[in-house]
């Protein structure tokens, strides 16, 4: 074996892809050798040193700030590209259909099925999720039904970094019990028999999160915050896991459902 | 692992399956942006082109190779079209090295020698670099660099080695009171 052969199977060794054979020869060759032997071991340092390189994690809400422009058809949007939409497309185009073929029967009929749709319709005209969420909220420390405490004023930014969403366990479930949802980190996520169904927009960090069924298709997440003043303020989500639509609102609004 | 009936609900164009399975990989494309480019912002930007560029193009995903690796490729394709960018912009390697000491900022304990390190990284050719990142920082096997690079198996090998070996020297030479050339 010459030391040429050596400094690639150095390299291999690095990376386990020696068999053990390969590996003995290796390690002979290298106690008779000086020069291969400190090659090797500048190697092994080397190696060592870019295994502890920090796993850099991404700011929060890189993907959720990007949705507003998921939705929006581009006019420069590849052509194979298309199919990403058309269920979405499809489902409104089937309404409508529903729709125009009771407004054959009569223009009264039509009036009288707005209410009917009404959701479908009111989601085409509210911008999907829009803040960008500055940083992962704490893990809950207490655990109430429907309610999660969570640190007052946030925990500052450096802190938060690296840290990512994780359970907290504590469910709630739909009236008919079909759906459980929680509060992971800062969003809300919703299970049909373990299976994630629905994961809400991030939220800024809050002091207190509730949750509450008001039907199977209708959760209602009440984010409240408040600042060091003591000033109180904070959102409501209105969240469909079905068709995953999320309306969100200023806390205090009643409307919606 | 990403779960294949995700895979196949959003090649079938389901939105949700689609939005999940950019959150699997932005963490994984985030990491190979930082380290190709060496700043935060710029890793931001090129992740969330390279995100944007998965959800357009991902009925071409043929399910030839992991998805992981896939969208791998699609972030190293969207850093470096930027780094080509930002270096017609800031040629001076110096620059580079100070916007990398700063990218990592607080959020990450750091020594001397890791921060060298990474700025030795950065000097690498592109291909070099991208192997000894995706072997790091990713933990790919040689075959997963392969896809990731779209390079045969050999070639991806004597990127990694060539650029392992000059790390090794440029190392070598720190120790011995120099400074990364």
């Amino acid at each position: 074996m010459n030391c040429e052969t050596v400094q690639e199977w150095i390299q291999r060794d690095m990376d386990n892809e020696l068999n053990p054979r390969e590996e003995e020869a290796l390690y002979e060759h290298l106690a008779d050798c000086p020069d291969c032997m400190k090659k090797y071991d500048a190697m092994k340092r080397i190696s060592w040193e870019l295994e502890r390189l920090p796993r850099v994690s991404p700011p929060a809400g890189l993907v959720d700030e990007l949705l507003p422009h998921l939705e929006q058809p581009s006019p420069d949007r590849e052509g194979s590209s298309k199919k990403a939409e058309p269920e979405l497309w499809n489902k409104k185009v089937r309404w409508w259909w529903i729709g125009a073929a009771g407004t054959a029967a009569s223009l009264l009929m039509a009036i009288w099925l707005v209410p009917i749709f009404p959701s479908e319709w009111e989601t085409s005209s509210v911008p999907s999720s829009t803040k960008p969420a500055q940083e992962s909220g704490p893990d809950p420390s207490e655990k109430g039904t429907g309610t999660i405490q969570s640190n007052e004023t946030g925990l500052p930014e450096s802190d938060q970094k690296g840290k990512s969403d994780s359970p907290s366990g504590d469910s709630t479930a739909s009236p008919s019990g079909q759906f459980l949802a929680a509060v992971e980190g800062n969003r809300v996520v919703v299970r049909d028999q373990g299976e994630e169904v629905y994961r809400s927009s991030s939220w800024k960090p809050a002091s207190d999160v509730k949750l509450e069924w008001r039907s199977d298709r209708s959760l209602r997440v009440e984010i409240h915050r408040k600042s060091k003043s003591g000033e109180r303020s904070g959102e409501v989500l209105l969240i469909d896991p079905v068709s995953g639509e999320e309306i969100q609102q200023p806390l205090g609004e009643q409307t919606g459902g | 692992m990403i779960e294949e009936s995700w895979v196949r609900r959003a090649q079938e164009g389901d939105r949700k399956a689609l939005i999940r399975l950019l959150r699997k990989v932005e963490a994984p494309v985030y990491r190979t942006a930082y380290y190709i480019l060496g700043d935060e912002q710029d890793a931001k930007d090129a992740s969330q082109d390279a995100l944007l560029r998965i959800y357009r193009r991902f009925s071409t995903f043929r399910g030839d190779s992991k998805v992981e690796t896939w969208a791998q490729r699609i972030a190293i394709r969207a850093a470096i079209d930027l780094t080509r960018k930002r270096t017609r912009t800031l040629p001076l390697a110096e620059e580079a090295g100070a916007k990398l000491d700063r990218g990592l900022g607080s959020s990450v304990e750091r020594s001397g020698i890791a921060s060298d390190i990474r700025q030795a990284i950065r000097r690498l050719p592109e291909s070099q670099r991208t192997a000894v990142i995706l072997r790091y920082l990713q933990d790919y096997t040689y075959d997963e660099i392969a896809e990731a690079m779209d390079l045969p198996l050999n070639t991806v090998k004597s990127h990694l080695f060539r650029g392992r070996k000059k790390l090794r020297e440029w190392l070598a030479d720190y120790k011995e009171g120099g400074v990364i050339p």
